[in-house]
């Protein structure tokens, strides 16, 4: 103890640097609990987005599962048909607008970072880690977040594996800081308008400068600019006349009603893959393959139903598809009661070439394998001349360019 | 759990008989249950961690320690100081410091609302405003990017003619001996 002055040394660490009388632990446990809500949004619709896209099918996974630490491993239901537009619009949107809420939040407990005495024991120095592990990931997640949302992939690793294992990393620091600081926060709520005189509340500060803004206010600018986030977000998973107001999401204002996540010329689609020499292939369990061309295609019996094509960037739009039951192709492949089947793309580049859905798929009534979208054959971008379009099915796994489907 | 970890500066002032648990939380410098807690993060991170930095996923390792700990830094050592400056100096300019009035005030907040919610706006959508590989957007959309720093300019610009408007409609109509809608209540909440 000798070694560390009584005294803090000049700067942050002295009381009285830090001096707006807007700081303390009610404005912290008010600011506090609105950003728990965007959280748990936040974390339980990324839980449930890693298991939309069903890893425990075929080569669904994208974390070897022998090594995924999966919360949630159920079979992805197809209905409610805008469940996943629902959730992962849910995600992206919250997950935005949970930037200014952490600003606010750090801004408000920022005296504690340079807290005095610094650390001396074991279990403090283990405290102030767990800090940087809460910090540290918060921001890993929203940064890795924010920015893959928008397409720019400014780093050197697999972002699907950073984002859900830093949400691992997240979710167990946030847990702690809320046992610890539950105890804090419900005296805050117990004592509300007294709690202004609440002993040695260690964000008070004992140096207060000229009152300049309410605790209202800054209550007031956290939420103008959340909401303004969100204004200029939502659009994108909205549709309708609150697409143009998202001016700043890539599929928002001034970008297709309709987008695409992937086009063809990316994807090396050639018209020699896709013209009049294509064939759908549907492998029959004796080990033969059916090859059926868009018009045989096109006389089964063909059926519209409106549904959102949803991204797991957020973005999501409804249209009105029409194609054939991909339970009436189980049926031609010679498989009466289908529990999987495997999709293949003819693309030749991408990493979701290929796919594999799971019974409630291919038993959805308006689960299908569609030719035509808004009563027009499908563009080359949007997938012709087949894809698959399921109800609360994730985008990238409403394969495009179908090449081959097998039933089992 | 009712043990918090910034109980450090003064000891509890002799317990009459210290449990094994007031010994414990005087040697190690918190509770046995929050060691627990400590513990069990530390598990699940140890896991987390050593599946984000197996060589596949990441390949180059300190780009990935870099972006753990970056933000945490980049915040606490830049971002914040950098807007606090920012208000010190808007606040110094104003002379709001030295009582000000509520007049020089209220001039603040109508150039401090629109400042935050137009830099928040800039850091959220940083990536599209600074056009970061715009290759990418035009391979996936088929289009290229529409000028989104025009657009975040023009909010902006929104934001502050905005709050301008306010502010003159709001002095057109103050009272001089009503109080300031945005600052009252809060002076007396100072203690001491």
């Amino acid at each position: 103890m000798g070694l560390i002055p009584e005294e803090p040394p000049p700067g942050p660490a002295r009381p009285g640097f830090w001096r707006s009388p807007v700081r303390s632990t009610w404005t912290t446990t008010l600011i506090g609990s609105v950003l728990l809500v965007a959280i748990v949004i936040v974390a339980s619709t990324g839980f449930i987005s890693h298991a939309a896209y069903q890893p425990d099918l075929g080569r669904n996974a994208l974390i070897p599962r022998e090594k995924d630490l999966q919360l949630l491993v159920f079979s992805w239901p197809s209905g409610p048909s805008w469940l996943y537009a629902l959730t992962q619009g849910a995600h992206v949107t919250f997950g935005l607008m949970m930037v200014p809420l952490l600003l606010f939040k750090l801004w408000s407990v920022i005296p504690l970072l340079f807290s005095w005495p610094p650390p001396l024991k074991p279990g403090e120095a283990l405290g102030k880690l767990a800090n940087l592990l809460l910090v540290g990931s918060a921001t890993f997640q929203l940064a890795t977040g924010l920015t893959n949302a928008q397409l720019f992939y400014p780093w050197h690793f697999n972002f699907v594996v950073a984002h859900y294992y830093g949400a691992w990393l997240f979710v167990a620091s946030v847990m702690l800081h809320v046992a610890t600081q539950l105890p804090k926060m419900r005296a805050a709520y117990r004592t509300r308008a007294d709690v202004l005189g609440m002993a040695d509340d260690p964000l008070r500060t004992p140096n207060p400068g000229t009152t300049t803004i309410s605790r209202r206010g800054v209550l007031g600018l956290m939420g103008a600019s959340t909401g303004a986030v969100m204004l200029t977000t939502v659009g994108q998973s909205a549709g309708g006349p609150l697409r143009e107001l998202a001016l700043f999401a890539p599929r928002g204002a001034g970008s297709d009603d309709f987008p695409v996540n992937k086009t063809a010329k990316v994807a090396r689609i050639t018209q020699q893959l896709v013209g009049d020499a294509w064939r759908l292939q549907l492998a029959t369990p004796d080990g033969d393959v059916v090859a059926l061309s868009r018009e045989d295609l096109l006389v089964m019996p063909q059926h519209t139903y409106d549904l959102p094509i949803a991204c797991v960037e957020g973005w999501s739009s409804v249209q009105t598809w029409t194609g054939v039951r991909l339970l009436d192709l189980a049926v031609r492949a010679g498989i009466d009661d289908a529990e999987q089947v495997h999709v293949v793309s003819v693309q030749p580049a991408g990493a979701f070439k290929q796919t594999t859905l799971g019974r409630a798929q291919i038993h959805a009534e308006r689960g299908l394998l569609a030719l035509k979208v808004n009563g027009a054959d499908l563009s080359l971008d949007h997938g012709f001349p087949a894809r698959i379009i399921v109800p609360a099915l994730p985008g990238v796994h409403c394969t495009k360019w179908v090449g081959r489907l097998e039933f089992a | 759990m009712s043990d918090e970890p910034d109980e450090t500066t003064a000891p509890d002032a002799a317990p009459a008989s210290p449990g094994a648990a007031q010994r414990f939380e005087r040697l190690w410098g918190t509770s046995p249950w929050l060691l627990a807690g400590h513990l069990a993060v530390i598990l699940v991170a140890a896991y987390a961690l050593s599946v984000m930095f197996q060589e596949r996923f990441a390949p180059r390792p300190f780009n990935l320690i870099l972006w753990l700990v970056g933000g945490a830094v980049l915040h606490d050592a830049v971002l914040l100081p950098a807007y606090s400056a920012l208000n010190v100096v808007a606040a110094k300019a104003l002379k709001t410091s030295n009582g000000g009035g509520i007049r020089r005030i209220m001039v603040l907040n109508h150039v401090r609302v629109p400042a935050v919610i137009s830099g928040v706006l800039l850091l959220v959508f940083s990536p599209r405003i600074f056009a970061g590989q715009p290759q990418n957007y035009e391979r996936a959309l088929g289009h290229p990017p529409p000028d989104y720093l025009a657009r975040w300019l023009a909010v902006t610009a929104a934001l502050f003619v905005l709050s301008g408007l306010l502010f003159a409609v709001r002095r057109l109509r103050a009272d001089p001996a009503s109080p300031d809608p945005s600052g009252a209540g809060a002076a007396a909440d100072a203690p001491r």
